[in-house]
């Protein structure tokens, strides 16, 4: 993970399988090692520049405080602020150092959106709404002759980017768009529709936006869309409960023309590209998510050793002590997982999307519980103004809202695995056929599924990741080995028995993708502890005990997921929500 | 004409400190360690004069540990031209520091030597004076201002219940009180560009210097914790507490 002065980072690939996907992968019951031990290091070039970066901000950022209780009273980013951004470079974080940014790695950049979100929200969904989703598009598909028309105004914040996907009609159904582009004569197009709900929307010059080019419903293209076009115009600022600094509008286009020559990608690529941006943007969020819980931490510990009540620290209360190990844990956890991913699209890996999507779900409601118990730590005071609690709560609500809710990506997560989990089926199916015709060539199709049947079934293996952890995590590392084969199992039986349906199962795709989230999510801790030196001091001992920590609660969870998925009263539930719903209100009363 | 500006690496000031459980330091394990502020402010003092076409060159030295390369660089990133660090992991003191940047003064020949007027660790105080009474230059401490005009410098200095003007030939040495400048922010593309910058080490015997200090530190204590107050009933009790116990008021 080399910061490169000159080009954004370059794939490394140290003994990674570029085209596996671990979380994919644990639902045919596998652990690819390979992608996760040794835990990705920083290299100490980078670490020292990323330290560097971090200082400036601590020395930017801290006498801002007050500013940024202010702004969020006002709900304003002043442009005295968005021009200090500029100069300091932010805007320019992970554009090539050709086009005038500092080309840092996914990884560097993740770690310097930690660094800004621990200050204030609103400041960082500025910076990672224009290189998270803004420009990403640009970067990853663009052609050299937009990426020098662009990136250079970009880079130096002179243009600040939005990413336009949601309408009123279209949220979690992103694909049901309904702005349109239809191409004129001359290649031109013309653009027409509204946008909701933009961040930067009000200070952006630069729109990526996503409209509907086909007869098809889903047939979307991208296009780049300047502001200062004839035809565009934005919303005013919404009134939001958190983050309120920071620009959120609609921005609407009537008949606005735009050139062929800023369609992104190919026409009918759209959709692909959104997802695409979206899941190479999600570190972004998950970065800023421990940057929260890290101060949330710091804030914590300081208030609960400072206040007396009992005549004591209530730090030395079994249940305040409680919720400190749970923060302590759920950093870290968000920490190893955003991390790890930030390493899978540095280092190259094709398909890191649920992986992705993991990192997503489990750092933002990690944020959320951290947020919340902060607050909870503090007591009365967390719920007054003139303490930071009450802020930082609004502004993690989001979190799990935007950039796919967490209910849209556990869908994914699921879907994902159990498709990957089909895939291998279908293969056996379609190879069946030729055992008769070739063999040797269906006995090999069956004889891995047979072997990977057995796998499954034997509940333990114990040569698994035996020599990648220390002595103390051999247990720890049994538990992932057993509900990976146990996960395996399930997909297998419920592809079995619902076939196509099985999307229709709503709760118990949410249990598989908790499964693997804990799983993944578990695994990643592990590693990244497996790869600490021993230094015979508390902070490394703590570690060992974080993941210890971490996996029997994961344990706990799975095993709750793994039997909920047979016996379970889904019926009933949904039967009740069914009723509850059709009366429109609470349908009792004691009266 | 060439600054020469020596800059300490020490704990940051936002750091809650903490002393080793033998007393003989204090505990340096991941804590976050910056350029010390008076530094910065000699740094910052450096690059308005080559801004200013003042100066042509800004050289940022420091005498310590390997890990000062990384301050090194900050003060490259916020406009010093090239970094010379005088490598050694004795515990460096005033006396050893000045006799290092003596003999690296004698191979930059720099006409301006800009020091922070104290570290805020140790708190000495000592080695800018101790590096002009050495080299036998003319010096001006605890400087709010500084103008070199005509082979000359003019430095503000702020004294005991007022300000000082006293004007001296070149080669000088200037250390620098708070209120000289406020230093600006390394921005995120001149960190990058610091890492291109030239960075030479050296050691102290290459310079023929010996830096071993000569002063020992018996014990390091931390500050006594606040003992709780009281609560009084009255005024009348106040003023007398304040007459007669605290000794404050006559
Ligand atoms: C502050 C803010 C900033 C934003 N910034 C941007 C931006 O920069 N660019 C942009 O394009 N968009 C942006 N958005 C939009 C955001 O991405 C959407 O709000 C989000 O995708 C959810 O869509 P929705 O609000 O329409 O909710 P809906 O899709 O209506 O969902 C409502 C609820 O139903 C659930 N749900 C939906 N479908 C299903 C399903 N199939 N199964 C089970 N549950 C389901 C959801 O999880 C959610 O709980 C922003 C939103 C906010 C609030």
């Amino acid at each position: 993970m080399n910061i490169d002065l000159d080009a954004s980072s370059t794939p490394d690939s140290d003994g990674l399988d570029l085209d596996a996907s671990v979380a994919k992968s644990l639902f045919v019951g596998r652990i690819t090692e390979e992608n996760l031990f040794p835990y990705p290091r920083i290299d100490a070039d980078e670490a020292e520049t990323l330290r560097m970066v971090a200082n400036s901000l601590d020395d930017f950022l801290q006498d801002k405080r007050e500013d940024f209780r202010q702004w969020d009273r006002e709900s304003a980013q002043p442009e005295a602020f968005l021009q200090s951004l500029r100069e300091l470079g932010l805007f320019g974080l992970i554009i090539p150092g050709d086009f005038g940014g500092i080309g840092l790695s996914n990884a560097g950049y993740t770690r310097v959106v930690e660094q800004l979100s621990s200050y204030d929200s609103s400041a960082a969904l500025t910076v990672t709404a224009h290189s998270s989703i803004g420009m990403k598009g640009l970067l990853l598909f663009g052609t050299d002759e937009q990426k020098a028309r662009y990136l250079p105004k970009l880079a130096s914040g002179e243009m600040i980017a939005a990413f336009c996907l949601t309408e009123s009609g279209a949220g979690s159904d992103a694909a049901s768009v309904k702005t349109k582009a239809v191409k004129n004569q001359d290649g031109s197009w013309t653009l027409s529709g509204e946008k909701i709900w933009i961040t930067n929307g009000g200070i952006g010059d630069f729109y990526t936006v996503f409209a509907r080019t086909g007869n098809d419903p889903g047939e979307l293209s991208a296009f780049f869309v300047e502001r200062s076009w004839s035809g565009v115009n934005t919303g005013a600022k919404e009134d939001k409960m958190g983050i309120r600094a920071s620009s959120t509008t609609s921005v609407s286009f009537s008949d606005v023309r735009v050139p062929a020559e800023n369609l992104l990608g190919e026409e009918g690529q759209g959709f692909k590209i959104a997802m695409s941006i979206l899941n190479n943007g999600r570190t972004g969020l998950g970065g800023g998510s421990v940057g929260g819980m890290k101060a949330c931490i710091a804030l914590a510990t300081a208030q609960a050793l400072e206040r007396k009540q009992f005549g004591q620290n209530i730090a030395e209360f079994g249940l305040i002590k409680e919720k400190i190990a749970q923060m302590a844990i759920d950093c870290f956890a968000s920490e190893s997982v955003v991390w790890m991913v930030a390493h899978y699209i540095d280092s190259g890996c094709k398909d890191y999307s649920v992986e992705a999507a993991i990192s997503k779900v489990f750092a933002s409601e990690a944020m959320q519980r951290t947020a919340n118990e902060a607050l909870q730590i503090a007591g009365g005071n967390g719920f007054m103004k003139e303490f930071p609690y009450e802020q930082i709560v609004r502004d993690s609500r989001i979190l799990t809202i935007f950039e796919g809710t967490s209910e849209i990506l556990r869908l994914y997560i699921a879907l994902s695995g159990i498709k990957e989990a089909g895939r291998l089926l279908e293969e056996l199916a379609e190879n069946l056929e030729d055992v008769f015709n070739d063999p040797i060539k269906g006995l090999g199709v069956l004889s891995e599924y047979a072997g990977r049947r057995l796998a499954q079934f034997t509940p333990l293996r114990r040569d698994r990741m035996v020599n990648s952890v220390p002595a103390t995590l051999r247990d720890e590392a049994l538990i992932y080995d057993k509900y990976t084969a146990e996960l395996g199992r399930v997909a297998d039986v419920l592809l079995r028995r619902h076939g196509r349906d099985i999307v229709g199962k709503q709760l118990a795709m949410r249990r598989l993708a908790d499964i693997a989230i804990d799983l993944f999510v578990g695994l990643c801790v592990l590693a990244r502890v497996s790869s600490m030196a021993d230094g015979g001091d508390a902070r490394y001992e703590q570690a060992i005990n974080v993941a210890k920590l971490f996996s029997q609660q994961a344990k706990r969870r799975m095993n709750q997921n793994l039997r909920r998925i047979m016996r379970n009263e889904d019926e009933e539930l949904k039967e009740l929500a069914l009723f509850v719903s059709s009366e429109r209100a609470y349908p009792w009363d004691v009266l | 004409m060439k600054v020469l500006v020596p800059v300490k690496r020490v704990v940051d000031a936002n750091v809650k400190i903490r002393v080793k459980p033998d007393k003989s330091g204090v505990d340096l394990t991941n804590v976050k360690m910056t350029v010390n502020p008076f530094c910065e402010i000699a740094i910052e003092e450096a690059v308005r004069m080559k801004e200013a076409g003042t100066a042509t060159e800004v050289v940022a030295v420091a005498v310590g540990v390997s890990a000062c390369q990384e301050q090194l660089r900050t003060c490259l990133a916020l406009g010093a031209d090239r970094a010379v660090l005088i490598e050694t992991d004795v515990d460096i003191q005033p006396l050893g520091v000045a006799t290092a940047l003596k003999a690296l003064q004698e191979k930059e020949q720099a006409d301006i030597i800009l020091f922070g007027k104290q570290s805020i660790d140790g708190d000495n105080g000592q080695t800018g004076q101790m590096f002009a009474a050495l080299t036998g230059m003319p010096q001006g401490t605890f400087a709010s201002e500084v103008t070199i005009e005509n082979g000359k410098a003019y430095v503000t200095r702020e004294v005991d219940g007022g300000l000082q003007k006293i004007s001296t030939s070149l080669p000088v040495v200037i250390t620098t009180d708070l209120r000289l400048n406020e230093p600006r922010y390394a921005s995120l593309p001149n960190i990058m560009k610091a890492k291109k910058k030239q960075m030479d080490i050296f050691t102290p015997e290459e310079l023929g210097v010996d830096v071993t200090p000569t002063l020992e530190v018996l014990s390091v204590e931390p500050p006594p914790v606040r003992a709780a107050g009281i609560k009084v009933e009255s005024v009348e009790e106040l003023v007398d507490k304040l007459k007669n116990e605290a000794k404050v008021i006559p």
